[in-house]
């Protein structure tokens, strides 16, 4: 009896004109702009590519532990496609030093002092998967449910499917099957021809990962899209009139899809305040106030020296160096003893630039788990949420990426160490011989030649056993960060049909 | 096959829609009851259907209690409502098996669905017409035809011949004329007093809620059923 109501609204479905048009502007959409965030991950991901093979070339340059410095690079998500998220936004590099923090290119810009962006509402230019269906297949679903009830009443063809042996339940659970037939039509045809369109850029290749977690984006796509339709049987089931179920229904869409987004960022900023880049900024600002003032304090205790030659190498700024010259032989006890003050001093103060920093994205954090626990009123923000973490697009994945890059950071402190006897061993610097010293500080050239000479004469590090930086995540990781919002779309889905059938057992068929 | 036993309909407003009202209708029999707007007809029709539930009493159909079994008194019942409208983008062939198939009969052939339709007086061309491009009188017709291929024992017509021509309304009696020698009770609510005297065995009259006159058709068939009509109207009146 289900399956009979369910195929005979399915293609009575399929007949109407709001139905043809919903599903070709879907398909349309899709086409039109799948391609183009396909080339915008191609790009990125050539310059991704760029970047880690000029890093690796560099690092084959290196030729003192201290000027290690390797920079790790966060590979763009190829299911940015689907759900583009606040990848773009974030950081996607990362400068390993012992001797100062991670140094992230970008910082999280959301909420972000006088630049404030909300994190729903900023990505709308982008015209993802996720923005289709929430604004595309959100209204078809509900275009499709509002008269799913009251139409058949007007008509009346409840009252006489009724007269027959069939109970209210399998009437409505016919209905709640034929709904999830008819918006699986263009939601399948939609990814079926995002996929193919994707698959057919050379660039992009897809894993087992990738394309178990494009069928949970499927399936939670799906799930977002019956419970606007359970939304619309509800209120087809609460009214007698279609169009009065349609204006409750259209109020619902805009108050789910851009209402409760744009609140809950307001109430999270409101209740959940932030400090503004700039004084994240004047607090470190100060702590490398203090460190300098340690540092004098501290310096005058070791030998003398420091003063080391350094040739400017790829690694450009403080601490970018190819390698450096120790020619003095006073130098050179300063940094035997000064090389392992150096690095635990400023493992100190990277720890408390960390700590800021950490507290920072923290904070973030917080305030979109706030946002994001209001949202949950809204199955427009489930969804958005649960896209996000399958994508691997979400602030979350960044915290997790942010956390990988510290402990890599500790890995390559500790190989370092390895290598050079705790930094005491002279392959921690770059000595040279008194004779070449007197050579070379001829003419008043030092610099120049030493440079010339030590680039020829010092060999780069053997690197190949240096630990490598590597971040994935698997299917089982996005299905446990989207799982929250997903039981919540879950549990919606089963709170509307439950509302439905209550209304539905009460509706006067008549 | 059709039984109310002491049935009583008050709404939550306090209207009394019912008022004790007992009657049972025959295999073989129309009876046809007759009444003005809101004097219980269609109330009586919707408690046989389980549409709403009686205050007290009971309705019966082959012995089932339509409301404490509804689903097994569905069984033996089909029903023509005063409005067939159908599925306007089904052809009527489509509306016919889809509703055919709901009250049990799986597989049927094009020509099985076909016949039916023509013996209610179906045009050809109709058969496979949609169903928005049908007249009223087709739509009652097929109305009729989806109660038939149920082939229930009992049926139940809500104002069925309401805005139908002339010429429709009499094809439509000929069908009920056919359904009687089929051996169906057949309960028939109606406003029209020329066709319920054309067609009914017995009628039962109608007054807020209070069943106040049975008529059998010896009673009426050379009598003015109308005179007849008002003046247990009138009676009930003074009661």
């Amino acid at each position: 009896m289900v399956w009979k109501i369910a195929a005979k609204e399915f293609l009575l479905n399929l007949m109407t004109f709001k139905f043809v048009v919903g599903t070709i502007l879907c398909i349309v959409l899709v086409a039109i702009f799948v391609p183009v965030l396909a080339r915008d991950y191609e790009q990125r991901l050539q310059q991704y590519d760029r970047q880690v093979a000029d890093i690796e070339a560099k690092l084959h340059q290196v030729k003192a532990y201290r000027v290690l410095t390797p920079t790790v690079y966060r590979r763009p998500q190829v299911l940015s496609v689907f759900s583009q998220g606040m990848e773009k936004r974030l950081a996607d590099s990362a400068k390993i030093g012992f001797g100062t923090r991670p140094d992230f290119d970008k910082i999280p810009e959301i909420n972000a002092g006088p630049t404030e962006v909300n994190p729903y509402l900023s990505i709308f230019p982008s015209f993802d998967f996720l923005l289709i269906f929430k604004i595309v297949m959100s209204a078809l679903a509900l275009l499709v449910a509002y008269d799913v009830v009251s139409r058949e009443r007007e008509q009346g063809t409840l009252s006489l499917t009724l007269s027959y042996r069939i109970s209210r339940v399998q009437v409505l659970l016919g209905k709640l099957l034929a709904g999830l037939l008819t918006l699986a039509v263009p939601a399948t045809i939609a990814f079926l021809v995002g996929l193919l369109l994707l698959l057919s850029s050379p660039t992009t290749a897809l894993g087992g990962s990738d394309w178990a977690r494009i069928g949970m984006m499927y399936a939670a796509s799906l799930l977002f899209i019956l419970g606007v339709y359970n939304v619309g049987l509800l209120f087809s089931s609460l009214t007698g009139s279609s169009s009065l179920a349609l204006i409750l229904g259209l109020f619902f869409w805009v108050f789910s899809i851009i209402v409760i987004p744009d609140a809950t960022v307001y109430v999270a900023r409101r209740f959940r305040p932030i400090g503004t880049v700039e004084a994240r900024d004047e607090q470190i600002a100060s702590i490398k106030k203090l460190f300098q003032h340690e540092w004098d304090q501290e310096h005058v205790k070791l030998p003398s020296g420091g003063a080391a030659n350094a040739a400017e190498g790829p690694f450009h700024g403080g601490n970018g160096h190819w390698f450096i010259l120790v020619c003095d032989p006073a130098e050179a006890k300063y940094w035997e003893k000064g090389a392992a003050f150096e690095v635990s001093f400023n493992v100190k103060y990277a720890r408390k630039f960390w700590e800021v920093e950490h507290d920072y994205v923290e904070s973030l954090l917080r305030q979109t788990r706030l946002a994001r626990a209001i949202g949950r009123l809204s199955p427009a923000c489930l969804y958005d949420n649960t896209m996000n973490a399958l994508a691997g697009t979400d602030l979350t994945d960044y915290r997790s990426w942010t956390e990988q890059v510290r402990a890599y950071r500790e890995t390559v402190l500790a190989y370092v160490r390895n290598k050079t006897d705790d930094l005491r061993s002279p392959l921690y610097i770059t000595q040279c011989t008194p004779a070449e010293q007197t050579t070379w500080a001829k003419g008043d050239k030092f610099a120049e030649e030493a440079s010339k000479s030590a680039d020829k004469h010092t060999l780069p590090l053997n690197l190949e056993d240096l630990p490598q930086f590597t971040y994935t995540m698997g299917v089982a990781q996005g299905l446990q960060r989207a799982a929250a919002d997903l039981m919540v779309l879950l549990l919606f889905n089963l709170l509307m049909f439950s509302l439905s059938f209550v209304a539905f057992l009460r509706y006067d068929v008549r | 096959m059709i039984e109310l036993n002491e049935l009583t309909k008050r709404y939550e407003d306090g209207i009394l829609a019912l008022d004790h009202v007992s009657y049972t209708i025959q295999p073989g029999e129309i009876f046809c009851l007759l009444g003005a707007n809101g004097a219980g007809k269609t109330t009586t029709v919707n408690i046989l259907l389980d549409f709403i539930q009686p205050t007290s009493g009971a309705a019966f159909i082959n012995g089932q209690d339509c409301n404490r079994f509804p689903l097994e008194a569905k069984k033996y019942v089909s029903y023509v409502s005063e409005n067939v409208q159908l599925y306007g983008m089904f052809t009527a062939r489509q509306n016919l098996r889809f509703f055919a198939e709901l009250g049990g009969k799986k597989g049927l052939k094009n020509q099985e669905l076909d016949d039916v339709m023509r013996s209610v007086g179906l045009p050809e061309k109709a058969l496979t017409m949609r169903l928005k491009n049908f007249s009223k009188g087709m739509r009652q017709k097929l109305g009729i035809a989806i109660a038939l291929i149920k082939d229930p024992p009992a049926i139940l017509m809500d104002e069925p011949t309401s805005g139908l021509d002339p010429r429709s309304a009499n094809e439509f009696l000929d069908q009920l004329r056919k359904l009687r020698e089929r051996g169906k009770a057949i309960l028939m609510t109606t406003h029209d007093i020329f066709r319920a005297k054309q067609i009914a065995d017995r009628v039962g009259i109608m007054k807020q809620g209070r069943l106040v006159a049975i008529r059998k058709r010896d009673e009426f068939k050379h009598a003015d059923l109308e005179q007849i009509y008002l003046r247990e109207m009138e009676a009930a009146e003074a009661v």
